[in-house]
């Protein structure tokens, strides 16, 4: 498939920069022509795996996240990143329901939002390295 | 409900840039109407959740009414902080609706599967007249 463009983005693990994140990301997924919706669903779908990295893969301490966004003709690639402590059961993990910080009202839809709000989610991890999330969602313009 | 409403508006404004969410309270009857106004994320569930439980114990409500109308994003996080509302004023013998929700937050919402838990209305006064 032929990359249309290209950009990537590296932040600092501050929840100030969540919406920075989902913001930018739209702003340059909006160049393949999406619908509302669609620019709804990959705004959310970045904002979970954001907010993970900062809650989980850092908790809550200094780290950067880096967000790599790829244009393909009608698909949007987006990896967003984290050198954080990485996560011991994947499968427990991504489990609807299942969080590991029930005491701070996590509702623990995060990898399910980002399952069915993108047409594919890849998540790679290593306990002590980090994680790196892998999403797709294609767009019909 | 407009005649109430002008004489117990309570406003709670935090912006300078520093949050993307604004909440106003108004007290009907013994329930505490919520209206939140921005984006609903984990930057700031803790000071709506925080702004929340202060209200309760504050005007010693019963129930809550929590507007989404004004809620033009919403991610996981939303869902935390509305199941752990309800959770802690149903505990309390309370009820609570939400009221509006739309866009991409009625979407997680139906997802999470809170819809089937707590009512969700058109408007407040929908809303108020189940509690």
């Amino acid at each position: 498939m032929e990359i249309k463009n290209r950009m990537r983005l590296e932040l600092m693990s501050k929840s100030q920069n969540e919406s920075f994140a989902r913001s930018s990301v739209a702003a340059f997924a909006a160049q393949l022509d999406p619908t509302l919706e669609e620019i709804a669903d990959i705004k959310t779908a970045v904002s979970e795996a954001v907010t993970n990295s900062i809650i989980h893969g850092y908790e809550g301490k200094e780290g950067l996240i880096a967000i790599d966004c790829t244009l393909f003709e009608n698909q949007i690639q987006i990896i967003i990143e984290d050198k954080g402590i990485g996560i011991e059961n994947l499968n427990q993990a991504m489990e609807p329901l299942y969080t590991s910080k029930p005491e701070m009202e996590r509702s623990g839809m995060g990898f399910t939002v980002m399952d069915s709000f993108m047409d594919s989610l890849i998540v790679e991890s290593q306990p002590g390295q980090g994680t790196k999330i892998i999403m797709t969602k294609k767009i019909n313009n | 409900l407009k005649d109430i409403s002008k004489k117990s508006r309570i406003h709670i404004k935090k912006t300078r840039g520093k949050r993307s969410m604004n909440i106003s309270f108004d007290i009907v009857k013994n329930s505490l109407v919520v209206a939140l106004k921005g984006e609903l994320d984990h930057h700031c569930s803790d000071f709506v959740k925080q702004s929340i439980e202060g209200k309760i114990k504050e005007e010693g409500v019963v129930n809550i009414i929590l507007d989404m109308e004004d809620v033009s994003f919403m991610d996981s996080s939303g869902i935390g902080v509305i199941l752990g509302r309800y959770r802690n004023i149903t505990s309390l013998g309370g009820k609570m609706a939400v009221v509006g929700i739309k866009g991409n937050a009625k979407k997680i919402y139906e997802m999470s599967g809170l819809g089937t838990i707590i009512g969700c209305y058109n408007d407040v006064a929908a809303a108020l007249s189940i509690t």
